[in-house]
């Protein structure tokens, strides 16, 4: 009696999900490939040892490689979510389960891989939605810590993270005076603040590298400066985030004074008002909040739609977030409708396709393994039924670095299984 | 009680009141707007006894009048402030409420004549041009009852023309005390249930009257304060807040059968025609929306909305008049009331006549208020309430020279720039009729224009509700109550040096004063 | 001085001159509020597109739709118009009904709880509509034609709620649908337990049982209160002291006479289970479970007490009652045969409920045309307002949104949306007017720099200040109690990337 509920997903799950093993060469056929840095095409990728090796319409699949039949099916490269707080909290309202945010207004020393909660029940059904690898961040203060790029599939923290530090967070200051109006001096305090600490950082730096050097005397370490000198010698990216329009500027001619180039703005859709000045000086765009409701009344109803195609027409480079606050991490798989509705306002949707996977992984400095099927970069793709912008588009099946993901995993399938088999209430 | 003994000592100067100078008075000369519209370009009025004799162009002064040459000036029916709020002090800390309303915001048995007349509100109106005033109740849902006032020193029996003018309420979040209600939604349950627990009330208690043998309702001052309110007897006064709160308060009105006047909110302009349709008569502050602040070219924190609002307010009087609305105009809701009159002017060249505008601070009020038949007009029989101004009311540079209450006459001064500093301790004495001498010592504090500081006669001491240097002069203000004399007691004096003179009026009669500095603020220190 | 204040001058003169234009502006400005609907053309033909009725028709490709005062006359295939009617060429387009939110709070005005008492049955959104919030005008621009208005969820039993019509320009009266049924909010789980703020002092209940016992024990006073009222209106000796009316009484009556319908705001099995039962002691049922995000645990039961379902599509794991939360969940209870919609409950969301209804296709399979049911006759059907709205059938109101494509598609948007026969959006005129709105805000803010220089001739004197009086705008709502809904009043968003979370928990 009991109906068959294997979903197409599950057969395919159950026929092909055998480990990737050193050496082991499997070949994707019969799909459309979408490889973000090419027009689509149908072909053969070929993944050894994790990565692509080959992917196109002439891809020969050498003798001994597994075959995986795709007929039908699309593969693109993994979504990529450019600034989240999975792992880093589960139920917003339970205190117990939220590590998102330190207080203090120095945590330039905090990392946000080591708090990953490998377990967390929000990673499956983040990956049921395509998403395979997000940047996770630190919240909390002016300097926020480090964040770290981290495969959501794994044992532990150390086995998920991809690269750690990716960059080092700064919520630059609200201007007073700014666009909504507060001006309320915390904001200078702020600002002196972050003077301050980037002339100790400095003064500490020149002191340790002379120790270092042993032209002075060994001095004691301040875990909170010592995690600012990557960022003075220029090795590690500075994530400003700034949302307000006068804020943004602040922080452009902040950073520009201060000599940081190696610069990402995290940031909302306000910075369609400076879209010109970003693609001039070459600063690449996190674009949050594309979703959002127009911050003025009297602005046109789709500006934060709209955000995207004027960054893109102005020619900023930039790749597309979700709404920006943690509450929004269990609902992560929705990064790319986010890119979508851009899409529908607007932007290419190649363009949009691009936001939310190589954009976002040249961004994060990742652009050499992650984001397009092209040879040489990790094999973490999903397999779908359609565009994955899409809302009605199913993701049905996933792998990463050339593992299958077991998206069975995710609780909401098992509720939603268990559950539809519930049999009728006797009444 | 030493209040007592204050009063003692000071009604002594309380000379009868036939005792003092006669009260007949002839303004010759004068250009007189007898109504609005109506224009005797050079005439005499006439006032005897508080009361307006006779006003026109033929008119001769009579014999006994005092005459005041006021060629090139013109001479107005005084103006009447329809709402003027008075805050009232709180209530003792654990008073329980005299069989009054569960909910603290509904107070409407609040009876306001008691302070009506404190501070130096008056003088304040005086300034802007009025002689006549309804003084409502501040804070809560239900706020209490107005009282209508001429604007004279002295005690409040003097001035007091009707009390239980309106019920006042309003449905101001700030009023709000952390119970409920706590939202607009519950304020407006609050209200409804309020008007008809008071409508049961009545029936309630005239039913048990008529037939005691069963249990008794209980007493409440408040519900049957709002009887009148809940029978659409009395007016009700409500602040509308915005224009969605005029839409509200119009709803209710329907819905309850209530006479509602509503205290507008400037945003009318943006949907007259329900506004007009509902056909509330307004009681129009002449309130405008600040300037936005200097916004850059590429500003966005000032919204489009925000600045329509800027550029279209000051036509707001005129349309709501122009939609048939009835309408009196308060000078409620700005920081002076002396602003009525630039912001007039910029209502008039937003499209309102000053005509209308005269009306709608003169006969309309004076109409609403059940008093036309002795306000609003410079017409014989009415009360002698006047303004005397050099130029044109409502106009930016209008100078108002003088009003006059019941006859009585008010300088109003221009304030000069300040040409001493008061500061210290005076020892006065205060000269009234019969050759009574009163020392008081008073204690300044501050710096020109305004100070601070109290005034002690036979040990009570009383904080001054003004003082105010213009020129060589200070003008202090109190509330009298203190030394028995309900009503405001005001003086003027003019200081050389640490020697000052001047005069002053009291509830009971005018008063002079002088004496010397005998300490200053360095010395204290 | 005087340099430079007269070039200003003349500049002030031309936007003085450029200015006297712009109440016209005003006027076409459709973002901007002003009492005056759309006009309502006699008759409109939609031609040629692709038509989800939501109805027993289906999907239908190459149809027409007309509509005449207001009204649907008939929707198929090479319609006759009337002479003179409007035609609409929508070749390649999708028309849908106007979409219906069936849990909205967005245009509320002095706070969407009355969170003091556990039991405020009296209080009305009604009351304290805001027909100025610039939201209706977002919401229409993404196909939404009517709204739930409910009242928050900080006590067992809320507030009487209000559906209104976006008809955006109109007063609160107007926009009211009045064939609408009564309704009233109820609350169940953490939020009339107060778990998730702070409080002075504790209210009862706290727990899950002591909701029931609250619910149970006001259906009892308003059972004592009919009873006595029964009582004194049959006894008629006279100079008997009256009974007292209480409004907040005579609302629960209402609920247990049938005459009003209750919304309750719940999430898990137990006390969507516990509140069917309480009702059917009571002899009525719940009309619709608003939220209900582990309904599917229990649709055999929700189908069987015939409770409609409002959910969310996919929000999860923000508190604890809701972490079975699954996005199967509308697919699964419309499988066991309950009314399903999907709702915003936020006045961002509820630009976009086409989108929402797609989900349900992702998750769950639901058909397309069952899917945008979620969003269109269901919630019609849950608020009692099926028989006018929901679906484009002859008879029924002419609301309906036209989509540059598939409204289950997230490339598609509205190009227009009509209610009543009146077009209330149009992108076209929106884009249009965008340029004129901004000449006229730039222009006014000259007008406000030039006002600020001093007149000619004088130095230095500001009298434009002196002038200015206090005219502050109105305060604003008092701070809402830490109750339910996801966000402010006004659209101050938070923003996207620095601060943290300021999202209320729904």
């Amino acid at each position: 009696m009991k109906r068959s509920r294997m979903t197409a997903v599950a057969v395919l799950a159950s026929l092909l999900a055998l480990p990737a093993a050193a050496g082991d060469t499997v070949a994707f056929t019969g799909a459309t490939l979408h490889p973000v840095s090419a027009p689509p095409v149908a072909g053969t990728l070929l993944v050894e040892d994790g990565k692509i090796v080959a992917a196109g319409p002439e891809v020969a699949v050498p003798a001994g490689a597994r075959t995986v039949e795709l007929a039908g099916k699309h593969v693109y490269p993994s979504l990529i979510h450019p600034y989240s707080a999975l792992g880093l909290i589960e139920i917003s309202s339970v205190r117990g389960t939220v590590d998102a945010s330190e207080i203090g207004e120095l945590n330039a020393n905090i990392r946000a891989e080591v708090a990953f909660h490998a377990d967390s029940e929000l990673l499956p059904v983040a990956m049921s939605g395509g998403i395979l690898v997000a940047n996770v961040a630190p919240r909390g203060g002016l300097f926020r810590g480090t964040s770290a790029l981290m495969r959501l599939d794994g044992w532990n923290w150390q086995d998920m993270t991809l690269a750690a530090p990716v960059g080092m967070h700064l919520a630059f200051p609200r201007v007073a005076g700014g666009d909504d109006d507060n001006d309320d001096n915390d904001n200078d305090k702020a600002l002196e603040l972050l003077d301050d600490t980037l002339a100790d950082a400095r003064a500490y730096d020149q002191a340790r590298r002379a120790a270092e050097a042993g032209t002075a005397p060994a001095i004691a370490i301040d875990p909170k400066l010592e995690a600012l000198r990557p960022l003075l010698a220029g090795e590690l990216p500075l994530f400003v985030h700034a949302d307000e329009k006068k804020q943004i500027e602040a922080a452009l001619d902040w950073a520009e004074e201060e000599g940081f180039t190696n610069l990402v703005l995290i940031t909302g859709p306000n910075a369609r008002y400076l879209a010109g000045r970003l693609a001039e000086e070459e600063v690449p765009v996190v674009l949050n909040g594309v979703l959002l409701r127009p911050e003025r009344s009297w602005e046109p109803y789709d500006s934060s739609y709209g955000a995207a195609a004027e960054l893109h027409a102005a020619g900023v480079r930039f790749c597309i977030g979700d709404g920006g606050s943690t509450f929004e991490a269990a609902n992560a798989r929705n990064l790319p409708f986010h890119a979508a509705m851009a899409a529908a306002f607007g932007l290419p949707r190649e363009v949009a396709l691009r936001s939310v996977t190589l954009s976002a992984a040249e961004i994060l400095g990742m652009g050499e393994r992650l984001g397009s099927l092209e040879p040489g970069k990790d094999a973490t793709f999903i397999v779908t039924d359609g565009d994955p912008l899409e809302i009605v588009t199913r993701i049905e099946a996933a792998w990463l670095e050339g593992r299958e993901v077991d998206l069975s995993r995710d609780r909401q399938k098992r509720l939603y299984d268990r559950y539809r088999n519930r049999p009728a209430p006797a009444r | 009680m030493k209040g007592w003994i204050a009063a003692a000592a000071l009604a002594v100067c309380a000379a009868p009141a036939a005792a003092g100078p006669p009260q007949v008075h002839a303004l010759t000369g004068v250009r007189i707007v007898t109504a609005p519209g109506q224009v005797v370009e050079s005439g005499t009025v006439v006032l005897r006894d508080g009361v307006i004799e006779a006003a026109g162009a033929a008119v001769e002064p009579p014999a006994d009048a005092r005459l005041w040459d006021r060629e090139g000036l013109t001479v107005y029916a005084g103006l009447i402030e329809p709402y003027s709020v008075r805050a009232l002090p709180e209530a003792g800390d654990g008073e329980p409420p005299q069989a009054g309303h569960p909910s603290a915001l509904v107070r409407p048995e609040t009876d306001v004549t008691a302070w009506a007349a404190k501070a130096d509100s008056f003088r304040k109106l005086r300034e802007a041009g009025f002689t006549t005033a309804v003084v409502a109740p501040a804070g809560g849902l239900f706020r209490g009852r107005g009282v209508l006032m001429n604007l004279g020193d002295g005690p409040a029996g003097d001035n007091l023309l009707r009390r239980d003018v309106a019920q006042y309420a309003s449905f101001d979040s700030a009023a709000f005390q952390g119970g409920y209600p706590s939202s607009l939604m519950g304020a407006v349950a609050l209200f409804r249930q309020a008007l008809l627990d008071a409508a049961w009330y009545q029936t309630a208690q005239a039913a048990w009257s008529a037939n005691p043998a069963q249990p008794r309702p209980a007493q409440s001052t408040a519900l049957a304060a709002l009887a009148g309110v809940a029978a659409g007897r009395q007016p009700l006064v409500i602040e509308s807040g915005d224009l969605l709160g005029s839409l509200r308060i119009a709803g209710l009105a329907n819905e309850l059968s209530l006479d509602v006047w509503l205290v507008g909110n400037g945003e009318e302009y943006q949907t007259l025609e329900p506004i007009a349709a509902a056909g509330l008569p307004h009681l129009l502050p002449v309130a405008f929306p600040k300037e936005p602040k200097a916004p850059e070219p590429d500003d966005l924190q000032t919204g489009l909305s925000e600045l329509r609002h800027w550029d279209e307010a000051p036509a707001n009087p005129a349309r709501l008049i122009g939609a048939g609305v009835r309408v009196a105009l308060t000078a409620h809701g700005l920081p002076e009331p002396k602003q009525l009159h630039p912001n007039l002017a910029r209502a008039i060249e937003a499209g309102l006549t000053a005509e209308q505008a005269l009306a709608a601070l003169t006969t309309v009020p004076a109409a609403m208020l059940g008093i036309a038949d002795r306000a609003g007009t410079v017409e014989p029989g009415k009360m002698a309430n006047l303004v005397v101004v050099d130029g044109e009311l409502f106009t930016k540079d209008a100078k108002l020279r003088e009003v006059w209450i019941d006859g009585r006459r008010f300088e109003l001064k221009e304030s000069k720039p300040p040409e001493v500093e008061p500061a210290g301790t005076w020892e006065l004495v205060v000269e009234a009729g019969e050759g009574q001498r009163i020392p008081i010592t008073l204690t300044l504090a501050g710096a020109a224009p305004s100070l601070t500081g109290s005034v002690s006669a036979q040990g009570q001491v009383i904080e001054l509700a003004s003082a105010e240097v213009s020129g060589a002069e200070v003008e202090v203000s109190f509330d009298g109550a203190g030394f028995g004399m309900p009503g405001t007691i005001s003086f003027t004096l003019e200081i050389a040096g640490d020697t000052a003179e001047g005069s002053g009026m009291s509830p009971s009669g005018p008063f002079t004063l002088s004496g010397t500095r005998t300490a200053t603020p360095e010395d204290a220190s | 001085m005087s340099l430079v204040s007269r070039p200003l001058t003349c500049a002030a003169a031309l936007l003085a001159a450029l200015l006297g234009a712009l109440p016209l502006a005003a006027q076409g400005d459709p973002s901007f509020w002003r009492n005056q609907p759309p006009e309502q053309p006699a008759a409109v033909v939609v031609r040629n597109a692709t038509i989800w009725t939501s109805g027993p028709a289906g999907r239908l490709e190459g149809a027409d739709l007309l509509v005449r005062s207001g009204r649907i006359v008939e929707v198929g295939p090479g319609l006759e118009a009337p002479t003179g009617a409007l035609e609409i060429d929508a070749t390649g387009k999708h028309v849908t009904p106007g979409l219906v939110d069936a849990h909205n709070h967005s245009a509320i005005t002095g706070g969407v709880n009355e969170g003091t008492d556990i039991v405020t049955a009296e209080v009305r959104i009604a009351d304290v509509i805001d027909s100025r919030s610039i939201n209706l005008y977002w919401q229409l621009a993404g196909g939404l034609t009517t709204a739930n208005l409910l009242h928050g969820s900080a006590n067992a039993i809320g507030g009487q709620s209000a559906v209104i019509k976006l008809r955006w320009g109109g007063t609160p009266e107007e926009l009211l649908m009045r064939e609408a049924p009564q309704a009233i909010k109820f609350a169940l789980g953490e939020n009339p337990k107060q778990s998730n703020w702070n409080v002075d002092e504790r209210r009862y209940p706290q727990t899950r049982m002591g909701v029931e016992q609250v619910i149970r024990a006001e259906f009892q006073a308003a059972l004592d209160y009919r009873r006595e009222w029964q009582e004194h209106r049959s006894g008629r000796s006279r100079d008997r002291v009256p009974l007292r009316r209480d409004l907040r009484l005579e609302a629960v009556v209402e609920i247990l006479e049938g005459k009003r319908d209750v919304h309750s705001h719940s999430y898990r099995a137990d006390e969507i289970l516990m509140l069917m039962r309480v009702a059917e002691d009571h002899g009525f049922r719940v009309k619709c479970f608003q939220h209900v995000l582990e309904g599917y645990k229990v649709a055999d039961e929700l189908a069987a007490h015939g409770a409609g379902a409002s959910t969310f599509s996919d929000w999860w794991a923000y508190k604890y009652e809701v972490i079975d939360a699954i996005p199967y969940n509308g697919a699964l209870m419309a499988e066991r045969g309950v009314l399903v919609s999907f709702n915003s409950d936020d006045s961002e969301l509820a630009r976009r409920m086409n989108l929402e209804a797609a989900k349900a296709v992702r998750y769950g399979g639901l058909s397309e045309t069952a899917a945008l049911e979620l969003v269109t006759i269901n919630p019609a059907r849950q608020i009692g307002a099926g028989e006018w709205i929901g679906s484009l059938e002859p008879g029924k109101h002419a609301d309906f949104v036209v989509w540059s494509g598939s409204p289950l598609s997230t490339y598609s948007i509205v190009e227009q949306t009509w209610i009543d026969g009146r077009r209330y959006f149009d992108r076209a005129h929106d884009l249009e007017y965008r340029q004129v709105v901004a000449a006229e805000r730039a222009a006014l803010l000259a007008k406000v720099r030039a006002s600020k220089e001093p007149p000619p001739g004088e130095e230095g004197e500001d009298d434009e200040e002196a002038g200015a009086g206090t005219g502050e705008q109105p305060a604003e709502a008092p701070a809402e109690p830490p109750a339910e809904e996801p966000e402010p009043e006004e659209p101050q968003e938070p923003p996207a990337a620095t601060r943290p979370a300021a999202r209320r928990l729904p």
